[in-house]
């Protein structure tokens, strides 16, 4: 689904590489999520996806394009909501739609009205996102996500600025999602437990620059639910990530 | 409304007592062609009402109309055109600076020199007087526009056209009110200049006559009509703005 072939990535006026050679593969259907210490290069990646940044050499293939000048290869779900004040709930799912162009007015809001269904947001959609809980407004902007068409999903960070409580449940509600919808999610986080908790494999960021992503499968099937993360498998791999992770700080 | 009532409570009695003041400070002169009093300056615009309520008042609302037109096609072309293009930014943005350094009032003659008495010599002032404020506001609101939504606007395939028309348009429109609120009483302003140098009609005009014939409520008559027209303006545009712009605090 996604393949990372050599890739080299610089910034303007940084001289050396921060992403060198980095090469991995992220297959159909897969819930994958990359962790690593903060400023280590994660959201380079994901930039380099959806291509806010450009590589140096190298490239990134998704379904064996290369995505280079190629739009709506992916739905990108960022860390805020950005769901925009002006715009109903509603109305913002509809964006990605409207951007590309192909639908008439109803059927967008068919879809928009399907999608607020889906995320458990029925009859919500005429209302504005500030009437909405941060929960629910991250929902919403997953459901924009969705609605991008794309089949392979980047989520960045996307309930790291949520309560405790509702994170919970809101990687409860991710999981339900993913196996009802059937995409490839691409997660970006910092937290060891929810990359556990949400993925069937987990790419550790080591070094920095990233040179390679350590890929580390979780050993449980899912459905998963809160019980899971007691399992001494689980928590033996916690302290495994945390100590690689750490040693990498230090 | 109770409490927007009881919000300027204050205010209201300050310009009060400020009025009671001036009250009898102008009774103690008793030396109306020098100051007179505001109960002197309302009588006077009841007994001038003819004359300025149906010539010069609509004569400088035609400016100000005119002008503040304009000005906000002139101001908001030049914050797209700088938003657009970084070398048109920097090529223009100094020049919009510099030219509030020049002394619009002293170089008014010149505009009646160039115009005559008909109404654009008036415009030329009103225009250079308020396409400033307009052109920086809304500027700055496109430079306000997150990053973020650029380029979540970006990673959905849009355009730059797109971005602009469903992004940075909606998010200006609270700083192109402002610009708004600004823009009306400084193109009032800039009218009252403008026909104070060399009109045949309007209140600047009318007010600049009456000081020739040393009528101090006369001159002050005008003035009153002009404050009140730009208070009427901006009471319209905010509430315009409330019903529009419903997402301010949002942002």
């Amino acid at each position: 689904m996604l393949r990372f072939e050599h890739a080299v990535f610089q910034y303007p006026g940084e001289d050396f590489n921060i992403v060198d050679d980095l090469s991995f593969h992220v297959e159909k259907g897969e819930f994958v999520s990359i962790i690593g210490p903060s400023g280590c290069g994660k959201s380079t990646i994901f930039r380099l996806i959806n291509q806010l940044l450009q590589l140096k050499s190298g490239e990134i293939l998704v379904n064996g394009t290369n995505i280079s000048g190629q739009k709506n290869s992916c739905g990108y779900m960022p860390q805020q909501d950005l769901l925009f004040p002006w715009r109903s709930v509603e109305e913002n799912l509809c964006l990605p739609m409207e951007l590309r162009g192909d639908l008439t007015k109803e059927e967008m809001k068919e879809r928009a009205a399907e999608a607020l269904r889906n995320v458990g947001l029925e009859n919500q959609g005429a209302k504005r996102p500030s009437e909405l809980s941060g929960g629910m407004r991250q929902r919403a902007a997953f459901a924009r996500t969705l609605l991008t068409g794309a089949e392979l999903l980047l989520l960045d960070e996307p309930f790291s600025a949520l309560d405790y409580l509702t994170r919970i449940s809101m990687r409860e509600w991710l999981l339900q999602q993913w196996q009802r919808e059937r995409k490839t999610v691409l997660f970006i986080t910092h937290d060891v437990e929810e990359a556990i908790y949400l993925s069937g494999r987990v790419l550790v960021a080591e070094h920095m620059p990233i040179t390679q992503l350590t890929s580390i499968p979780v050993p449980i099937d899912y459905p998963r639910g809160r019980e899971t993360l007691k399992l001494p498998a689980v928590l033996e791999l916690k302290e495994q990530l945390i100590e690689k992770l750490r040693r990498d700080v230090a | 409304m109770k409490r927007i009532n009881r919000a300027n409570l204050p205010a209201a009695i300050l310009v009060f007592l400020m009025l009671m003041l001036w009250q009898g400070l102008a009774m103690g002169m008793d030396a109306a062609y020098i100051l007179p009093s505001p109960s002197q300056v309302l009588q006077r615009l009841w007994e001038l009402r003819g004359p300025l309520l149906t010539a010069h008042l609509p004569s400088t609302m035609l400016v100000v109309g005119i002008g503040l037109s304009i000005s906000i096609v002139l101001g908001l072309a030049l914050a797209i055109l700088m938003d657009y293009n970084p070398v048109a930014e920097k090529a223009l943005y100094p020049i919009v600076i510099a030219s509030q350094t020049i002394p619009t009032t002293a170089l008014a003659p010149l505009f009646v020199l160039w115009f005559g008495y008909t109404v654009w010599s008036k415009v030329l002032v009103t225009v250079l007087m308020t396409f400033f404020p307009v052109t920086i506001t809304v500027f700055d609101g496109f430079k306000s526009v997150r990053t973020e939504m650029k380029e979540l606007m970006f990673s959905f395939g849009a355009s730059p056209y797109q971005i602009f028309r469903k992004l940075k348009l909606p998010a200006v429109l609270p700083y192109f009110f402002s610009a708004l609120k600004m823009a009306i009483p400084l193109s009032i302003i800039g009218a009252a200049i403008g026909e104070w140098l060399g009109a045949q009609s309007g209140l600047g005009y009318f007010s600049r006559r009456m000081m020739t014939q040393l009528d101090g409520a006369g001159v002050f008559a005008p003035i009153l009509l002009l404050s009140v027209a730009a208070m009427l303006l901006v009471g319209i545009v905010s509430a315009i703005e409330r019903k529009v712009v419903f997402w301010r605090s949002e942002m």
